[in-house]
């Protein structure tokens, strides 16, 4: 009777025993699927974060270039800056930097984070992009006349023609002469272009940002445009010229021919009258702080080439130009008037504060003038190199 | 009586031995069948997540190399199976005079299907001449340019593989396809 009750109280006990590790087996077996499924998580997570911390680092250098676009002196943003959008937690920092030796590029350090820039958070993942860009050139001279203020050509019963053709293909004739003679103004004042005489200009009218095209130019019974006349987008800047090369003082030539060597000079004024003749050997830039009058016989750029001969006027003087032969050059005077009393033909472009012309003069833009960069305003800012973190290390 | 009943209990007959053992095989052939339908399908999905995994995995790796290169310095072959790329040196990316990516430092780089037959990708770097797995399982890799967009290359891989059973998964091709836009200039 002992015997068998011991042994059902046994059977009890292994029935408990076995029960023990069936549960204990079966947590096992669910700690491991647990633990397994865990980790593929946290896989999946910094895979997520990985290329969720790549498009931040992406976004800042895109938000970096939108930023230079309208400033570029934009240095970026050391501090965070969170980019949360519903499960896609993460941000960014950007630096943008310029180099000593080329005040045109831009070195931006773009850094993403998912889901912060907290190196201990959960699945935390960062990645840069290191770029170069460079700002494009604007050009200098884009209208065969331009003037903040106002155009007017020509007096009564004169005669005058605008037009274009580029010398980078030949000299200027004028059955093959373009039509890219452009005029323009910032002005939005009533009569800020005014065209006169039989003026014939073979490009477009454009006036400042906001303006009226019917009002704000004038064009009399005898004159043609054969373009068109619209508002500009933009109010276009040229700023006040400066130079680094020490003043010679006055040079003033009422006789005789003088030959200027390639190069830059710069002078307090500028006359040229009488039988003078000033005559470049080449590329030739010349700043003059004065009065600028080229009432002589000639003169003279290399090759006839507009290029060869660019005059920047620094000062707000009077520019009088009534030259009896033709004159291949440009000249860039933002700050100061234009005279243009003269009969010759101007080969080349004109910027000014306010442009007059009154003698039969003709203006032939020479389209290679674009080239010419405007040094103090930046275009668009554009990819010169470009770098990411990469999960293939080079060289492997 | 009651002991003496249990003494006289019969056993079963063979007959009805063989009834057993019959419907028993029958039922566990059954259960069998269900199980290994079921292992086969949870190999089926899991293969075929696997598949995708590797693919897409193999496609952002070669997407973002790509883009270290230039549009000039993209070949892709004439049949489209492989492509060779420059890749510019991380620590002198530049000339710090001009500015512009410093090629003469750069690494060609290498991808192509080739391997365990001929199913894996292989990314070689034909400057160190080393070469690494990307991905297997892969039964078709094709490049294709654009000549109206010079510096985007198309990659699509195909991918497939055979269960135990001999039965490829998926039963055509996974195509996967990618887009890299190349950055630098």
């Amino acid at each position: 009777m002992d015997t068998k009750r011991r042994f059902r109280k046994d059977r009890k006990g292994f029935i408990l025993l076995t029960t023990y590790l069936i549960v204990t087996l079966v947590s096992l077996f669910s700690l491991a699927y647990f633990t397994r499924g865990n980790v593929f998580l946290q896989a999946s997570e910094r895979n997520r974060n990985k290329i969720v911390a790549f498009n931040m680092a992406e976004a800042a250098v895109d938000f970096a270039v939108r930023q230079l676009v309208s400033n570029p002196n934009y240095t970026g943003t050391a501090t965070f800056t969170p980019l949360n959008s519903g499960s896609a937690q993460g941000g960014y920092t950007v630096t943008v930097s310029t180099p000593l030796n080329n005040s045109r590029v831009r070195i931006i350090q773009a850094n993403g984070f998912a889901p912060d820039n907290n190196t201990v958070s959960r699945a935390y993942q960062a990645s840069s992009i290191t770029t170069y860009f460079e700002f494009s050139s604007n050009p200098l001279f884009n209208f065969a006349i331009f003037a903040a203020d106002s155009v007017n050509l020509t007096g009564s019963g004169r005669f005058a023609s605008v037009d274009s053709y580029d010398s980078r293909t030949g000299q200027y004739a004028s059955g093959s002469a373009t039509s890219n003679g452009d005029i323009g103004v910032n002005s939005i004042a009533a009569g800020s272009i005014t065209l006169g005489g039989q003026t014939i200009v073979k490009g477009d009218v454009l006036i400042g940002p906001g303006g009226n095209p019917s009002t704000a130019v004038t064009v009399g019974p005898n004159a043609t445009i054969t373009g068109t006349q619209s508002t500009s987008a933009i109010t276009y800047t040229h700023p006040t010229p400066s130079t680094s090369v020490p003043s010679s003082g006055a040079l003033e030539l009422t006789g005789g021919t003088t030959i200027l060597m390639p190069g830059t000079y710069h002078y307090s004024s500028l006359k040229v009258s009488g039988q003078g003749v000033l005559q470049a050997s080449g590329p030739v830039t010349i700043y003059v702080d004065g009065a600028v009058e080229l009432t002589g016989q000639s003169v003279v750029s290399q090759n006839n080439l507009p290029k060869n001969f660019l005059i920047y006027v620094i000062g707000s003087q009077t520019v009088t130009l009534a030259g009896q032969t033709d004159l291949y050059g440009a000249i860039y005077a933002p700050n100061a008037e234009v005279q243009n009393s003269g009969n010759a033909a101007v080969f080349g472009a004109v910027v000014a504060k306010k442009y007059t012309q009154t003698g039969n003069a003709s203006i032939h833009f020479d389209q290679a003038l674009t080239e010419v960069a405007n040094d103090q305003s930046l275009g668009t800012p554009r990819v010169r190199a470009w770098q990411e973190q990469n999960s293939l290390t080079w060289g492997t | 009586m009651k002991i003496l009943g249990k003494k006289g209990a019969k056993g079963f007959t063979v007959s009805e031995l063989m009834i057993v053992v019959g419907l028993s095989s029958v039922v566990f052939m059954g259960v069998l069948a269900i199980l290994r339908v079921g292992t086969e399908q949870s190999q089926l999905s899991q293969t075929k997540m696997l598949l995708q995994d590797t693919a897409r995995e193999a496609l952002y790796k070669m997407v973002q190399e790509i883009r270290q290169s230039a549009p000039s310095r993209i070949t892709i072959a004439g049949n489209s199976a492989s492509i060779q790329f420059a890749v510019p040196d991380p620590a002198s990316l530049v000339s710090t005079t001009s500015y512009t990516v410093n090629w003469t430092g750069a690494h060609q780089i290498q991808y192509a299907l080739g391997g365990a037959g001929n199913r894996q990708i292989l990314r070689t770097d034909l400057a160190t001449n080393r070469t690494s797995v990307l991905a297997n399982d892969v039964t078709a890799l094709q490049f294709t340019g654009d000549a109206a967009q010079p510096n985007v290359v198309t990659i699509t891989i195909s991918a497939q593989r055979n269960l135990t059973s001999g039965r490829p998964v998926p039963s055509a091709p996974l195509q996967l396809t990618a887009q890299a836009e190349v950055r630098n200039p």
